[in-house]
């Protein structure tokens, strides 16, 4: 089982988004109390990344820039390890889902979870915000519990993919298909996410709404294709 | 299953490639690299393949998906999951599939109708680390069969490579290396801990700027600009610390092991490996080489390398297999698995 033990959020610029990122990472495990150096793990879970970037993994660049464990193997040095994961605006959860068994199997520590998106290009629409979330998760202390989490896939009715602007010269987002829409809901004890948002302010939005809470909450996120992902947090 | 513990095992494989053969005499010819550099003669890679019209990423992903499923005995509706690692993304217009997943759009292609889905990037070393995240699926009971898979529809960025001066810009070189391909595993529950482990997961991200792909400038699709000789040099010098900690962990002695399949990057570099490994370990039993036909197809050279071992009758049920990944970033994994049995059959 891990817990989120810290996190941050803020706005990101599209020409410095790894030092930026890098930033609220450094903010979150300070306030989680934990050296950058005892980071096991980065995932970055953004679907958006400047340039249309495809290699390496965004979280390889947040681990440089962060300097963790950045020296080269030994017969017994220790190293992080990094890489993204992409599901939508889900993929925030599915990233935790993922590092809670990391945690649990390879018997790690601490994990950084960046769920960070933007603005692919200049010429892009793009009805978002840059921003990123930070998100510090281990196995041993106490706070916002992780339990479980259930995925449902919808039929494919609405997806984006890059295309090249002949006359601007440019790859720009192109965006198909009815995206679903599902307002933001506050019940006593479930969450569900704006779905109009990007995954890191969906996620942010449901950290800042489980603050003061206690016993079991839900958080619901369902992304333009309609597919839903519901985890199951205690505190 | 015998006791509480689940474990994972490759229940089949399959690599596959497009037919339309590419000479790098044609991509490549002598004098267009500066230095009179002649490339087919420094990376080994005599030809590639790539997509034919209409075909794209999930195409590739597709096909080899379906010989996957075929080997295992099972169809698309029993798929509990579907985690694509491709790194090129790309449809036959050369445009990235970016959301919701590319798994998506194959799963909708493979009519895996009871299948959850996602991506995990991690340039080549992407197959690898999606093996190690189905291996959890497994293990935690989340998903009983898990088809992991890629489709690499990379040659776009020879071509934009072509279109630059290599003087100017001779990290575009090592983009003529690359070739289109697409692999498949197809794992299921085992209660055997050792039909399928993992070394530990490393990133030296130092490296990270090494190995870069973005959207090209002024043309559609990627481009890729390597410093390779910086890279190989990086690479080379994690080779025998990478084995001697997989080795130490998984309790594997390398003369006992039946195959190791590194990353494919080219020909040279691959026995420079091997020569460099044979000083350390002792001579394998078999290293497999590919590269030389297919050149280097990202995420799915593991996949495309096991294939053409089969096409060679070079597999056995039982024997062991040890693929090793090299990926931008710079991310090194190990995994070590027991091929299964009716692979004499497939």
């Amino acid at each position: 089982m891990v817990i989120i033990t810290a996190w941050a959020d803020g706005k990101i610029t599209a020409k410095n988004n790894i030092r930026d990122c890098a930033k609220l990472a450094t903010k979150a495990c300070k306030e989680a109390n934990i050296s950058l150096q005892e980071i096991d793990v980065v995932i970055y879970s953004g679907v958006y990344r400047p340039n249309f970037r495809s290699e390496p993994s965004c979280a390889s660049h947040i681990q440089s820039k962060l300097d963790i464990r950045c020296h080269d193997l030994e017969l017994s040095s220790e190293h992080c390890f990094s890489f993204d994961i992409i599901d939508g605006s889900r993929g925030v959860h599915r990233s935790i889902q993922t590092v809670s068994h990391l945690i649990e199997q390879l018997e790690l520590k601490n994990a950084l979870i960046v769920c960070a998106d933007v603005k692919p290009s200049k010429q892009s629409k793009w009805p978002y915000q840059n921003h990123a979330l930070a998100m510090v998760l281990s196995g041993n202390d106490t706070g916002l519990k992780f339990v479980s989490s259930e995925y449902k896939g919808e039929k494919l009715s609405a997806y984006t993919k890059s295309s090249f602007d002949t006359k601007k010269k440019v790859s720009v987002i192109t965006y198909f298909g009815d995206s679903s829409n599902v307002e933001e809901i506050k019940e006593e004890r479930e969450f569900t996410s704006d779905s109009s948002s990007l995954g890191s302010v969906q996620m942010r939005d449901f950290l800042l709404w489980s603050k003061n809470k206690k016993g079991n909450l839900k958080h619901t996120i369902v992304d333009r294709a309609g597919s839903i992902s519901v985890t199951n947090w205690k505190v | 299953m015998v006791g509480d513990s689940l474990y994972s095992q490759v229940l089949s494989f399959a690599g596959f490639l497009p037919k339309k053969v590419v000479y790098t005499k044609d991509i490549a010819p002598l004098g267009s690299i500066p230095r009179k550099i002649d490339f087919e003669r420094l990376t080994g890679i005599k030809s590639h393949r790539e997509v034919a019209d209409g075909q794209d990423s999930v195409e590739l992903a597709y096909e080899a998906s379906i010989m996957a499923l075929k080997r295992g005995n099972l169809g698309p509706e029993d798929i509990d999951l579907v985690i694509n690692c491709s790194v090129s993304k790309l449809d036959s217009e050369r445009n990235q599939i970016l959301e919701p997943s590319f798994a998506s759009f194959l799963v909708e292609r493979l009519g895996a109708i009871n299948a959850d889905h996602f991506d995990v990037s991690n340039a080549c070393s992407g197959m690898i680390t999606a093996l190690k995240v189905a291996d959890m699926y497994i293990k935690t009971g989340m998903a009983k069969h898990v088809l992991v898979t890629s489709g690499e529809y990379t040659s776009p960025v020879i071509y934009e490579a072509q279109k630059v001066s290599f003087w100017l810009n001779p990290n575009a070189v090592p983009s003529l290396s690359v070739g289109d391909g697409g692999g498949a595993y197809l794992l299921g529950v085992s209660s055997d801990p050792k039909m399928l482990r993992f070394g530990e997961p490393q990133t030296l991200a130092q490296y990270d700027s090494y190995c870069v792909a973005d959207a090209a400038i002024g043309a559609p699709g990627p481009k890729m600009r390597t410093r390779g000789k910086a890279l190989h040099k990086a690479a080379m010098k994690q080779l025998i610390p990478s084995f001697q900690r997989v080795l130490k962990l998984l309790e594997l002695d390398w003369l006992e092991i039946d195959h190791i399949i590194t990353h494919q990057t080219s020909v040279k570099v691959i026995k420079r490996g091997n020569d460099i490994a044979v000083d350390a370990f002792g001579q394998c039993k078999c290293y497999h080489i590919c590269v030389d036909e297919t050149g280097n197809t990202a995420s799915t050279t593991h996949a495309v390398a096991l294939e053409k071992g089969l096409e060679e009758n070079h597999f056995n049920a039982g024997e062991d297999v040890l693929l090793h990944s090299y990926g931008s970033g710079l991310s090194i994994f190990i995994a070590h698995f027991i091929i299964p049995q009716g692979v004499e059959s497939w």
